[in-house]
């Protein structure tokens, strides 16, 4: 059975990420 | 090219993450697609693939494959080249109008004439999604009678 989106979102809230790491891990992972 | 469908919406690796970990306006854009069952997200496996890595990278592995897991619930599953872009190439396999990104190379007028010319979608930045995506105008597009309003619970 999965998480609902609830439970997922506050699992999540241990961590602090920001949009801009998020662009650059995406961007590493795409462009190398 | 096919015909977009409004209701089809792409949201990249970048934007379903943020969805997780940032929440904000992000969460409320990808929450118009969670609590309308009519609203289609189209993803394929390497954009789910993208995302689960970039999750796993900032956060952790079990967090990372959980949202994997319920992304795919909610997702209708695309294929595509594995060199293609995966947002744009699920636009494309999906006929999804939309496709939500962060990354500015894909936005802007040059940008939106290039990828046009490939793949009938717009790239929208999620904030920018959330102030123009109307579902009560949408609805007759897709529908009858008058807008039904949400119909399914987004954090469910």
């Amino acid at each position: 059975m999965t998480d609902s989106w609830r439970e997922l979102f506050d699992r999540a809230d241990d961590h602090d990420v920001a949009i801009d790491a998020l662009q650059d891990a995406l961007a590493e992972r795409r462009d190398g | 090219m096919a015909e977009p469908n409004p209701a089809r919406i792409v949201a990249d690796a970048d934007v379903l993450a943020a969805d997780l970990l940032v929440g904000g306006d992000t969460r409320a854009a990808l929450d118009s697609i969670r609590c309308h069952s009519w609203v289609d997200l189209i993803a394929s496996d390497p954009l789910l693939d993208d995302c689960e890595a970039v999750v796993a990278a900032l956060a952790d592995a079990d967090l990372a494959a959980a949202h994997r897991e319920k992304i795919d619930d909610l997702r209708v599953r695309v294929d595509h080249p594995a060199e293609d872009h995966p947002a744009l190439a699920s636009a494309a396999a999906g006929d999804a109008a939309h496709v939500l990104s962060f990354d500015d190379r894909l936005q802007g007028v040059a940008a939106g004439v290039a990828i046009r010319s490939h793949v009938a979608t717009s790239v929208k930045h999620p904030d920018a999604f959330r102030r123009l995506f109307d579902l009560e105008r949408l609805w007759p597009v897709v529908g009858e009678g008058e807008y039904p309003g949400p119909d399914t619970d987004p954090r469910s």
